[in-house]
């Protein structure tokens, strides 16, 4: 990619100037053939059809994007390789807060549109996380800044470039002549190597300069912990895969942070019912995270009392304990039980703390997996640089404010992020000249002088390195479509080399580089993404810290009553508040409370009956001067006496999604930050919740909890009763009945009648009655019944009935159902003539509940997003959704600290006997030859009927106009966005999916539009598609493996030996939809001692 | 007026060996026609007409208004969510449905039955009925998410549609039942009226009602071959129109029964929304009768019989329905079916307890007091019950429709649907349209079969 040449004239829209030969091509077009290509005449010669077919394709690209080579020429011979509408894929890398995650771009017709994980890398293998799917909607943000801006006085003018270099030439000169001796720099975290070479070359020229990092949410914990447990600073490397055993201490290691793909992949391995052992793990946490849904046992502390059971726990270790874990009550038999498995595979274990535990805490951990013998074996160190905190270098800079003239900061929103205590906005007054450089104008930008927009990841040449130190190299999909600069090259300019990116990060990358950085090893290397073999070679760490922990508050105390504790939390949609323009992140639902478009104060059950709170009740929180107004929401298995508010909400100039208070557009929930200080990052003490008589409906996508008491015993009949939605059991009782009966069904199981495509068995009747007949095992047998009816000794009972007779269900199906059962015998589902029957297997054991497929749904599928007015109708739109639910019963035990928490993605299923094709009156929704449920969207004038009619309501209506797409009837003024801004959206779509206006019905297709396509690859080859070759999105972005697509009727593809597996059954099965979509039996392999409190049976 | 001499002759008695008259006030033929033109023919209407009809055509307005809003916007304009997929678009669709089921049962079934009373209110129902079917119909045609497209649910062999309609729908047959239903009762209703468009064009004074009732009497002389013809073929449009009264509703019902939905997924719906159909519609056409023989003087033709009858078959289908209630409930839990008996549970008790219990009272407590004759014979008390029954029967199909909807299989989608503003307007402004019509049918139409009355009047003392 050339440089930008095009300096001060920012053109909004990547506009190209047709040279005068091609105006008149054109215009020769225009006259000749005014209408289509259809019309050409005899006259034209097959090469003249050719010029001209070459100059109208070269003319259409100009109009939307870029290629790759920006002269435009007429394309009389097509170059190589290049194929209009055809995906191409480019490796490159994000950075997110100091991690880069390496990854290919899907990019069509010269526009990126999605975004998936380089398979190449281990830290990624091919999947990725919601905040990286996310980036394909900011990059083509209409609310993105578009040129640099200055303020003069109390207003802001638009300004350009070329007046920003102006006054930037000036800050350069008096920097030089100073040495940098008033002038600061604060940045973002990044792990850009190309950023820290120019930060020493910067430093080198300007050595008086100070240089600072902030990031509202920061591993400083960590990294203090690690230097204070081995004296220096390293970075600690989980092997999550080897874990038999692993406790986390306030560490969702699932969802946030830049391992957390890697760390999916490695705990789902652990956790694979189907091989020989399965890991266990125990969470000990406040908020309830993503591994605590996941965990075998799971017990709710306030943040300060970790501490007291961290030091309980290195005090057992360290005393070899061998107290038996059926002595004490539950919490002592808890932490027994963690001892006594720590004890049991040392060497084998590890135990994790979060982020958000002080650095004693981590010292301690260390020293407990020291003694575990874990150091070297499942946990790794690398080098890493010394740094000081981020609040404490923010307030060193806040003091020394007022010796600086200038001040730089590169990305990043201190103002809206920053500790209260530090009143960095007050103090940024006091610096002369303030030059922003950013991505997009925000709180921090509004009160700099200067403004300058920078380019997006996916426009710009840089580096990063992934968490394992891999040099990765991010090359750009497509020219910077705001004439924007990368932040590199604003860098390179300030050091006056002025180079641009590339140069940049080829000559980083040549010092990293084995061989001699020539043209053929670059280009490998920027096809590969990273540099082989480049990651932080392991260094040995020993314990230097033997201070034992003196905590405050004892870990087995229940919460009386008292004050609170405030946690405040990275948000886990739009993190520390930068994606908050991100209508894809604000619109997607939390994993546990499923609150979208709102921050709320999470509390437990117990804490709101004693603090008299009801839901949705808005309540105040006040701190030193600081008020601020957020909705209870009400969440079991919270800790109690503790208050959980997410960061990043109530940004107050972002956009049009987030808020923008200037023009009257509202902020997205509430700033919490504002209670923040530089001391109390994570939790403060002592707070009470003031409630106040206004109450709000919260766009919840799903009613968890906060239903009324018929809701909650719906839900506990569904998830028992006689065929429950979410089965599963435990992993002893699986593996013995694996041993009796074996893993697999017999594969008439898979088998429509009269399938013709079905080898080696007749479609005879003697295996009709084993497909009538045969019921996935029930495994555990407690979940078949109601919360609570009955003793534990009988379910165990009935559990060991029913292993004597698994596999048939005549003792468990009640009459009703098992009649239900066998009429379908008189509806055997549709005949299938081809080759290939499309399916799909959902690993409940596997699926940690990410959300990642959620987002790359939408990215996929172009699904639109509704706002919040309309997720509170209950209308959003996602193709794919994970359902959660409670087993617990709060109502019978309103003070239970714990709650059973079970995800199921659900999207279409694809019923052979789909419900809603026979309701629909135009057929537009109807059954293709290979199993498919397809939508007909032109066909689909919106009765609903369908949606009624589906069982698992994965059906999703366009109420309104949401994709703004073209509609016969509409108000003049609709829609948020004018049509430039729409086609600016529109160059993010995937063209291979119709854009769904308003009125019609669409939902999941099993990514129709890649079995399309690599149908007619395969057919081109003469050969048949291969057993795993298509994947959907939602498959290629999960990290855990827990969506697999292929072809049922492929004994060698996943799917076949999934939907054989014992463990598979059908959602809904006594309705006899024969849906396609399988779920695999979720499989928790719990102490046996603790048994009695798995989640699973945490009512009992 | 003339005949308010006998008016207190109470014709509720059964006299052994003698029918009640069911024409008071002792009118003779021309009398008979004089009380029923009078409505049409006197210069101006009462001044009640005036506001109820300046009312009534405020609120069409409104609903004209609303459905273009309802265009403009989309669907989403009314409250309906996912799961809740339909809500008061099919409320009111099958509440209408089932006002419309009055009038044809009234003319045809009671008229095959020999039911003389049937006389005096038959031209009302009938009019009723299409009023009813017509705001009926509206519903479903705007309530698609793309109304342009409204026509591919009819059979028509374009070659733009290149397909047919899905005939496995309910919903297609839904477009033949009342497609039909509407044609017959139009005819039959027209049928019947063209006799007495004929006297009103010999009685028109003014040039342009001669016009207009001369053209819609098709040139009816009255001699006795056209009567000969108009009853052979009366007698067939009445055998035509009685199954469609019975498979209209159950038609409607199958949009219901047919689906996968716990607590619509029931056989006993056919019967039971006839019933309620039948329910509804005759405590409609109550409600519009006390009123209207105040307003237009038709006392003695509309007498406290007709409506006392007319009473006995609301008890007698409001003890129907309230079987059904019951019946539902048993087979839910007979069935075994966990998702069933949640779902009439959740009726009951769940979010929309209030709905069930509205629907409870209206229908099956409240109709009780018409055991009572004091009651069932006193106009404006029965008018006040059966406002309470048509509220039921909105609140019925509300029960059906929106609590099944909200709460079926997975518990995640489950989500409590709220109306909106316009939801409310479309139902009140269909309210509009139905009274609107119903008021230009009092004024300009014979509002009673003046013919067919005649031959149920007592011989009077001229003849």
């Amino acid at each position: 990619m050339p440089s930008l040449k095009n300096g001060s004239t920012i053109a909004q829209w990547p506009v190209v100037e047709p040279n005068d030969e091609i105006r008149d091509l054109y215009v020769t077009l225009e006259r000749e053939f005014p209408q289509a290509a259809a019309e050409f005449g005899d006259g034209i010669s097959r090469r003249r059809w050719l010029q001209l077919m070459g100059a109208s394709l070269a003319l259409t690209g100009a109009v939307g994007c870029r290629y790759q080579v920006e002269n435009i020429a007429p394309f009389v011979f097509r170059p190589k390789d290049r194929h209009p509408g055809a995906y191409v894929r480019y490796a490159t890398a994000i950075d997110l807060d100091g991690v880069a995650l390496p990854l290919l771009v899907n990019t069509v017709d010269g526009r990126p549109i999605k975004i998936d994980g380089n398979p190449d890398h281990p830290d990624s293998r091919g999947a990725s996380d919601i905040f990286t799917q996310s980036r394909i909607l900011d990059l083509y943000d209409p609310d993105r800044s578009n040129k640099p801006s200055v303020k003069s006085g109390s207003t802001r003018a638009d300004s350009t470039w070329q007046e920003f270099e102006t006054a930037f030439q000036e800050v350069i000169d008096g920097a030089t002549s100073n040495q940098g001796g008033t002038l600061a720099v604060l940045t973002q975290p990044n792990s850009s190597p190309s950023l820290q070479r120019l930060k020493q070359r910067f430093l080198e020229k300007y050595p008086n300069a100070k240089w600072f990092e902030y990031s509202a949410i920061g591993n400083d914990n960590e990294l203090l912990g690690c230097q204070r447990a081995f004296g220096k600073p390293v970075r600690p490397h989980f092997a999550f895969d080897k874990c038999k055993i692993l406790v986390t201490i306030d560490a969702d290691i699932l969802s946030l942070g830049g391992t957390a793909v890697r760390a999916n992949h490695e705990f789902a391995d652990a956790r694979n019912p189907d091989k020989d052992s399965m890991s266990r793990v125990y969470a000990i946490e406040s908020q309830f995270s993503l591994v605590g849904v996941s965990a075998d046992h799971r017990m709710a502390l306030a943040p300060s009392q970790i501490a007291s059971f961290v030091a309980a726990l290195e005090t057992g270790i360290a005393a070899e304990a061998k107290t038996p874990s059926t002595v004490g009550d539950e919490k002592e038999k808890f932490l027994a039980a963690i001892i006594e498995d720590l004890l049991a595979n040392k060497s084998g274990c590890a135990v994790v703390c979060g982020w958000s535990q002080p650095p004693e805490v981590h010292a301690a951990v260390w020293r407990i997996n020291q003694a575990l013998d874990n150091l070297g074996s499942i946990i790794t160190f690398t080098e890493t640089h010394q740094r000081e905190p981020y609040a404490a270098q923010l307030q060193k800079l806040v003091v020394g404010m007022q010796g600086f003239s200038t001040l730089l900061i590169l990305d990043g929103n201190p103002v809206y992020d920053a500790p209260a205590d530090l009143k960095f906005s007050d103090a940024l007054k006091k610096v002369k000249n303030t030059i922003y450089v950013g991505l997009t104008e925000n709180e921090t930008s509004r009160e700099c002088t200067w403004f300058a927009n920078a380019s997006h990841p996916l426009e710009a040449w840089s580096d990063g390195r992934s968490f394992d130190g891999t040099h990765c190299i991010a090359q750009p999909m497509i020219a910077p479509l705001y004439g924007s600069r990368s932040i590199l090259e604003f860098l390179s300019t300030a050091i006056s080399e002025k180079k641009n990116g590339l140069e940049i990060v080829r000559e980083t990358a040549t010092a990293v580089l084995s061989k001699e950085n020539s043209d053929n090893v670059w280009a490998e290397t920027v096809h590969m993404g990273f540099i082989a073999g480049s990651a932080a070679s392991t260094v040995d760490v020993a314990i230097v810290d033997t201070l034992r922990l003196t905590p405050l508050k004892d870990w087995k105390s229940n919460w009386d009553g008292g004050k609170l504790e405030l946690i405040f939390a990275p948000s886990r949609q739009v993190f520390d508040g930068r994606f908050a323009n991100s209508g894809w992140l604000q619109e997607l639902p939390d994993f546990i409370t499923k609150l979208t478009w709102d921050n709320a104060a999470v509390i437990s059950p117990k804490t709101a009956r004693l603090k008299n709170l009801k839901q949705s009740q808005i309540v105040k929180v006040e701190l030193d001067g600081n008020q601020i107004e957020l909705p209870v929401h009400i969440q079991p298995g919270h800790a109690n006496g503790t208050v959980t508010v997410a960061l990043g909400y109530g940004r107050t100039f972002v956009g049009r999604v987030g808020g923008n208070v200037e023009k009257g557009i509202p902020s997205v929930g509430a700033d919490v930050g504002k209670l923040r200080t530089s001391a109390q990052m994570y939790s403060r003490p002592d707070v009470e919740l003031v409630e106040t008589s206004k109450r709000v409906r919260l766009a919840l996508s799903q009613d968890p909890f906060t239903l009324d008491e018929m809701g909650r015993e719906g839900i506990r009949t569904r998830l028992g009763g006689n065929s429950p939605l979410i089965r599963g059991g435990n992993f002893a009782d699986y593996k013995e009945y694996v041993t009796q009966h074996g893993p697999l069904v017999d594969e008439s199981e898979l088998k429509t009648e009269h399938d013709p495509d079905w080898h080696g068995h007749a479609p005879a009747t003697e295996h009709n009655e084993t497909t009538n007949n045969r019921q996935l095992p029930v495994i555990n047998a407690s979940l078949r019944r109601p919360a609570g009816s009955e003793s534990h000794d009988e379910t165990a009972q009935e559990a060991d009935d029913h292993r004597d007779h698994a596999g048939g269900h005549d003792t468990h199906w009640p009459q009703g159902l098992a009649l239900h059962f066998e009429n379908k015998s008189l509806n055997p589902g549709p005949k299938y003539s081809g080759t290939h029957k499309w399916a799909m297997s959902v690993d409940l054991s596997k699926c940690t509940g990410c959300n990642a497929c959620i987002i790359a749904c939408q990215a996929e599928n172009n699904v639109p997003i509704v706002g919040k007015d309309q997720v509170i109708r209950g209308r959003e739109m996602h193709w794919i959704r994970i359902d959660a639910y409670v087993i617990d019963d709060p109502v019978n035990d309103p003070d239970a600290e714990n709650a059973d928490f079970k995800f199921q993605p659900v999207m279409c299923q694809h019923c052979e006997n789909a419900p809603c094709e026979t309701v629909c009156p135009v057929a537009a929704t109807v059954h293709s030859s290979e199993g498919l449920n397809d939508m007909v969207y032109n066909r689909c004038i919106g009765t609903r009927y369908c949606g009624n009619n589906c069982p698992y309501k994965v059906r999703r209506f366009n109420y309104l106009n949401y994709s703004e797409a073209v509609t016969l009837i509409k108000y003049p003024t609709e829609g948020i966005y004018n049509e430039q801004e729409k086609q600016m959206r529109g160059l993010g779509m995937n063209p291979e999916v119709t854009i769904r206006s308003r009125g019609v019905m669409e939902k999941c297709t099993y990514c129709v539009q890649r079995i399309q396509n690599t149908k007619i690859i395969a057919r081109n080859e003469h050969r048949p598609i291969g057993p795993n070759e298509i994947t959907t999105a939602c498959q290629d972005v999960c990290p855990t493996g827990a969506l697999v697509f292929g072809n049922m009727a492929d004994r060698e593809s996943d799917v076949h030996k999934n939907h054989r597996k014992v463990r598979a059954y059908q959602l809904l099965d006594q309705l006899g939809n024969l849906p396609r979509t399988r779920y695999l039996a979720r499989v928790r392999n719990p102490h046996p001692a603790l048994e009695k409190h798995a989640p699973s049976e945490s009512h009992t | 007026m003339a005949t308010t001499v006998e008016h207190h002759v109470d014709n509720t008695i059964e006299r052994p060996g003698e029918r009640a008259p069911l024409v008071l006030g002792g009118l003779n033929y021309s009398e008979i026609t004089r009380t029923v033109c009078d409505v049409a023919e006197r210069p101006r209407p009462p001044r009640a007409w005036y506001i109820a009809f300046a009312i009534s055509f405020a609120l069409t307005a409104m609903f004209g208004v609303l459905i273009m809003h309802l265009f403009l916007k989309g669907v989403g304009v009314w409250g309906n969510t996912s799961p809740v997929y339909w809500a008061f678009d099919i409320v009111n669709f099958v509440f209408w449905v089932g006002i419309g089921h009055a009038g044809t049962l009234i003319s045809a079934i009671l008229f095959l039955f020999r039911q003389n009373w049937r006389t005096g209110i038959n031209r009302a129902a009938e009019a009723m009925t299409i009023f009813a079917v017509i705001c009926a119909g509206t519903f479903p045609g705007i309530h698609i998410g793309r109304v342009w497209a409204f026509y591919w649910l009819f059979p028509i062999p374009t070659e733009h549609l290149a397909l047919w309609p899905q005939f496995r729908s309910p919903l297609l047959w839904d477009v033949f039942a009342v497609g039909t239903y509407f044609t017959v009762s139009l005819l039959f209703w027209y049928m019947g009226l063209v006799p007495d468009l004929a006297t009103m064009r010999d009685r028109a004074k003014s040039k342009w009602a001669k016009i207009a009732y001369g053209a819609f009497s098709l040139g009816w002389t009255g001699s006795a071959r056209a009567w000969h013809r108009y009853e052979i073929a009366y007698m067939i449009l009445a055998a035509f129109s009685t199954p469609l009264v019975l498979s209209v509703h159950t038609i409607v019902s199958f949009d219901f029964a047919v689906s996968q939905v716990p607590g619509w997924h029931t056989t006993i719906f056919p019967p039971y929304f006839v019933a309620g159909a039948i329910f509804s519609g005759f405590a409609m056409v109550v409600t519009l009768l006390v009123p209207a023989r105040e307003l237009f003087g038709l006392k003695d033709l509309i007498t406290i019989r007709h409506l006392e009858n007319m009473n006995k078959i609301i008890i007698a289908t409001s003890l129907m329905v309230g079987c059904a209630y019951g019946i539902e409930f048993f087979i839910a839990w007979y069935s075994g079916v966990d998702s069933e008996s949640y779902a009439f549970k959740n009726r009951v008790f769940g979010w929309y307890y209030w709905a069930y219990w509205i629907m409870v009272i209206c229908n099956v407590v409240i109709p009780q007091l018409f055991w009572f004759k004091s009651i069932r014979t006193s106009p404006w008390l029965m008018v006040i019950i059966c406002i309470f029954v048509n509220i039921g029967m909105w609140f019925e199909r509300f029960v059906i429709i929106v609590t099944s909807l909200s709460r079926d299989y997975l518990p995640s989608s489950w989500t409590y649907y709220q109306p909106t503003w316009v939801d409310f307007g479309m139902l009140i402004g269909s309210f509009g349209l139905f009274t609107t019509l119903f008021l230009l049918f009092c004024r300009f139409l014979p509002t009673v079969a003046i013919s067919e009355v005649k031959n149920v009047a007592p011989k009077t003392h001229h003849s």
